[in-house]
């Protein structure tokens, strides 16, 4: 029998790995991987609460959550293809990316 | 009773006969710490977990070696029928009709070097296809082969979608090896089998919707078992009620498995192996191997969601009280999967190779929409069916017919007919290519050429021969056996064969010339007895000969020539040197038409630098150069001669007619006065 | 007698987190988008661990089958060379990392010191049970009767997501 708190304590840890990741990388692409890392710990949390007595809700959420997810990992990715085709680099140090 | 309860029989069964055994030896044995130890062993082993674990893995490893022999098999199968569409025989020589030729192959991989490249990702390059291959066989995890084959306690509740998210993993691993081969073609491979796979994953899960909906369940299990309606004495399998999704299914699961004629990816003649190119060895058999599992897993689904899975006749019988139904199930089971796996062999053998983009407009502009309109087909079938209300029939009507209208009207923007005049036949209206040209007749053409005897000569065994005849020679008083034509006819017209090279001995008259123009420099020269000793005979080396046929062409005396012969192997090299007796087996294919006459080169002198050594008219074959006395030469010919030099005793003179252009003259003069000349020229003298 | 529930747990746990690190640590960006589907096949293990199987083929479906092949080709069509390692970290911004590990240590030790912060509900999600919330069916039930709305909004919104990727990363015509 785990308790609910381990899950709650993984995603806790696995959302924050996923913010150090989005803070400190270079890479942009990397930088949208640890984004998916986030989400998966948010699906994981409503997971588990979901098995822990919160019915089938969780479920439904998390389902949506994955395709939204999903989509946005798309949309992300090509704007980062024309950002490659405009700049030549994804490096988000070398310039500043918003302007105006 | 199930697969599962059948296994922890047998695994019970054993391990109580060798606790019992291991009992009675420690029990003999008598020594208490090794009492309590034994004890305590078998509680563990004995234990609920334990007996589980075990049953487990005895499962697996019995399916595992049921998959293994069932692919030999498959593969077997495929080559043989593949051949066979072809007039070929398929592989025939290991093993009784071939049975043993993957076996052999098998071994053959095993024996090979297991190289990894220099500079790949090392990590990337050696695990991804270790869990290609391991999530390969894992589905068979959740592929039920007969009722209650269920590899755990009870069926797996999400059945398909399983099997369809280990499959899903396959792009990525695959992405993965391709990159890590350090190789721009792998790279490309493994991008356009990635990019083939994703595609198709999503008319494969469409089209099988429509069958999850008629089953009402995801478990394999349960959708066999709503395939279980007859009409009279016609099963009612989902193969009727959805054929638009089993043809989609069909399609999308050939071009998952990348068999052609969707195998760009691998494309054997542009790509060499796609992304499995730098693999090699056991590691390169094994992927092979995985292909062939993924192609029996999807032949597998194929039967479970469309051809009813494991029923048939025969099914309600019992032996000896013991229900036999599952038993009879396998083996229809497999016999369905064989039949489809048939037509998939026979889809192969039909239709080139579609190119990638082809493949992907195929894809996404053919194959989504179709899956999509069969969704709506069956769920407005089923609402009507029923009984939900004349609204809701007519609503999902509207939304299908709105749907076709816009996926079938609104595209982007294909390929151009070919012109006018093009891909017709004779007279007939012009037809766009489509079903029946590119599909059903290619179908239909293999299909006839099935029936057809097999063309193939079964080499050594069969050759072209017919029964011989013997020939006498009389210098060495040999016997010989000649071969006559072969079995099928020579046309008369061109009987200038490139086989092995045959002798005339009598005819022949040493010139030479065959050994100088050979250029390998294949032929030597031997005594032959009943010959002068300085007459040598050629002998010529097969292992160096390239049949070019140069000797026979300039052989003076056509004693030289080549036969039908190319049956020469031997297993020593030296048994190639076939020496001038051997030669003259040959002799009785000499064939009717010889090399047309070639232009003759004739000798000339350049006679002041002479020195009368006689060598030229002593090696000449044919005598066509006699030396007579300088002094009625120089008379005859009207040379004045330096007189400061010495005068040789006698100078050659030279009758062209006799001359057979050997060029011996020109070779064995020590002071290189003669050279062979243009055929314009009518040799003799030059001052 | 062993919980093999929670030795699951602890080891598809302890993967989940190395491999997250790793998608953050690693120099090649590949070897990144591997280790990313590892964590995801093991974020699926999880969910096997508590009931939700459908979820969990979902995941394995879309993240480790379609998201992860999705940035292997983002990351081809933006690498320089393939199969060049990056110096990615050369010039390391200090500033970024301290606050960012900062940030991480902080929420690591809330959730490991959460029974110090808040005992009761500690001690409530202590003691609740492990449940089966419900079968497919009834997923599938759920979301098409009571989230139909956002079922549909969700629909609507991967449409959009196909339309604007597909004219973001489309080559630009020359005009």
């Amino acid at each position: 029998m785990v308790p609910l708190i381990y899950y709650l304590m993984l995603s806790a840890i696995l959302f924050s790995i996923g913010a150090y990741g989005v803070l400190t990388r270079r890479n942009a692409i990397v930088v949208l991987m640890s984004l998916e890392i986030m989400m998966n710990a948010i699906n994981l949390n409503l997971i588990a609460f979901s098995a822990y007595g919160g019915g089938l809700s969780g479920q439904a959420f998390t389902l949506f959550l994955i395709s939204i997810a999903a989509g946005e990992v798309a949309v992300g990715l090509a704007i980062f293809l024309s950002l490659y085709r405009r700049r030549g680099t994804i490096d988000l140090r070398t310039s500043p990316v918003m302007r105006w | 009773m199930t697969f599962y309860e059948f296994i922890r029989g047998i695994i019970v069964a054993i391990l109580t006969w060798l606790g019992d055994g291991v009992t009675w030896i420690v029990l003999q044995i008598n020594w208490q710490p090794l009492t309590g130890f034994a004890g305590w062993v078998g509680g563990i082993i004995m234990s609920e977990p334990s007996i589980n674990l075990l049953t487990i893995l005895s499962g697996i490893i019995t399916v595992f070696l049921i998959i293994f022999i069932n692919l030999i098999m498959m593969m077997w199968f495929e080559l043989k029928l593949f051949a066979r569409f072809y007039h070929g025989r398929g592989p025939t020589e290991v093993g009784y009709a071939g049975l043993l030729q993957n076996i052999a192959h098998g071994i053959k991989l095993f024996m090979k070097e297991l190289i990894i490249p220099k500079k790949v990702d090392k990590w990337a390059y050696l695990i991804a296809p270790i869990i290609y291959i391991g999530t390969s066989f894992a589905v068979f995890v959740a592929i039920p082969w007969t009722e209650g084959f269920y590899l755990g306690r009870k069926d797996l509740a999400g059945g398909f979608l399983i099997v369809f998210a280990i499959f899903s993993m396959a792009p990525f691993l695959i992405f993965i090896s391709g990159w890590a081969s350090n190789n721009k073609f792998s790279l490309i491979g493994g991008i356009r089998s990635a990019t083939q796979m994703i595609s198709y994953e999503i008319p494969l899960l469409l089209s099988v919707v429509g069958v999850i909906l008629l089953a009402h369940s995801l478990s394999l299990t349960e959708i066999v078992g709503a395939q279980s309606q007859t009409l009279g004495i016609l099963p009612v399998w989902f193969l009727l009620l959805q054929p638009l999704g089993a043809l989609l299914f069909f399609t999308a699961a050939v071009a998952e498995l990348e068999r052609i004629p969707f195998d760009l990816p691998e494309a054997e003649a542009e790509l060499v192996e796609g992304w499995k190119t730098e693999y090699g060895g056991l590691r390169f058999g094994l992927i092979m191997f995985t292909e062939w599992a993924r192609a029996f897993a999807g032949c597998s689904l194929f039967v479970l969601l469309f051809l009813g899975g494991w029923q048939g006749p025969l099914m309600e019988t019992s032996l000896f009280g013991m229900d036999l139904g599952p038993i009879i199930g396998l083996v229809w089971f497999f016999i369905k999967v064989y039949i489809v796996f048939g037509v998939m062999v026979w889809v192969r053998a039909s239709f080139p190779r579609v190119r990638i983009d082809q493949l992907l407009r195929v894809c996404w502009n053919t194959l989504l929409p179709l899956g999509l309109i069969n969704i709506f087909l069956t769920v407005m079938v089923i609402t009507l069916l029923s009984g939900f209300g004349v609204t809701y029939a007519i609503g999902f009507a509207l939304g299908s017919f709105f749907l076709m209208v816009l996926l079938l009207f609104v595209r982007p923007e294909v390929e151009p007919l070919p012109p006018e005049g093009t891909l017709t036949s004779g007279g007939k209206k012009e037809r766009t290519p489509a079903l029946r040209t590119l599909v059903l007749k290619p179908l239909w053409v293999t299909m006839k050429h099935l029936f057809r005897r097999p063309a193939t000569l079964m080499y050594p065994y069969e050759t072209l021969k017919k029964p011989h005849t013997t020939a006498y020679y009389p210098v060495t008083k040999k016997i010989a056996r000649v071969y006559e034509d072969g079995v099928f006819g020579v046309p008369d017209i061109w009987r200038n064969y490139r086989g092995a090279i045959g002798l005339d001995v009598d005819a022949c008259i040493s010139c030479g010339l065959c050994g100088r123009i050979c250029p390998n420099r294949c032929i030597t020269y031997v005594e032959f007895p009943g010959r002068d000793k300085n007459k040598k005979v050629p002998r010529v080396d097969f292992g160096v000969c390239m049949f070019c046929g140069l000797c026979a062409e300039y052989c003076p005396k056509g004693c030289i020539f080549l036969t039908s012969e190319y049956d020469l192997s031997a297993f020593d090299r030296n048994d190639l040197i076939y020496g001038p007796e051997k030669l003259s087996m040959f002799r009785g294919l000499k064939p009717e038409t010889r090399f047309p006459e070639r232009a003759r080169e004739l000798p000339s002198w350049e006679i002041s630098k002479c020195i009368g050594c006689q060598l030229c008219s002593r090696r000449c074959p044919t005598g066509a150069i006699t030396m007579i006395d300088s002094a009625i030469y120089i008379e005859k010919y009207g040379i004045t001669w330096d007189e400061t030099k010495k005068r040789p005793k006698s100078l050659p003179e030279f009758t062209g007619d006799k001359c057979v252009s050997c060029g011996t003259c020109a070779e064995v003069c020590p002071r290189r006065v003669i050279t062979m000349d243009t055929p314009d020229s009518k040799g003799g003298i030059d001052k | 007698m062993i919980d093999f529930e929670l030795i699951s747990f602890i080891i598809i746990a302890s993967i989940m987190i190395i491999s997250a690190i790793m998608v953050l640590r690693s120099r090649e960006v590949v070897h990144s988008a591997m280790f990313l589907a590892l964590t995801f096949v093991m974020v699926g293990c999880t969910y096997i661990l508590l009931n939700a199987e459908y979820i969990a083929l979902v995941q394995i479906i879309i993240y480790a089958g379609a998201v992860t092949v999705l940035m292997l080709f983002a990351i081809m069509l933006t690498k320089r060379k393939i199969m060049d390692h990056h110096p990615d970290e050369k010039e390391v911004n200090t500033f970024f990392e301290l606050m960012a590990s900062c940030i991480l240590v902080f929420l690591i030790l809330i959730s490991i010191l959460a029974p110090v912060f808040c005992p009761e509900t500690y001690k409530e999600t202590f003691d609740r049970e492990l449940t089966s919330p419900g079968s497919t069916s009834d997923l599938g039930s759920l979301i098409v009767q009571e989230y139909m709305i956002p079922f549909i909004i969700v629909g609507i919104f991967l449409a959009v997501a196909i339309l604007g990727g597909v004219f973001l990363a489309r080559e630009k015509e020359e005009d």
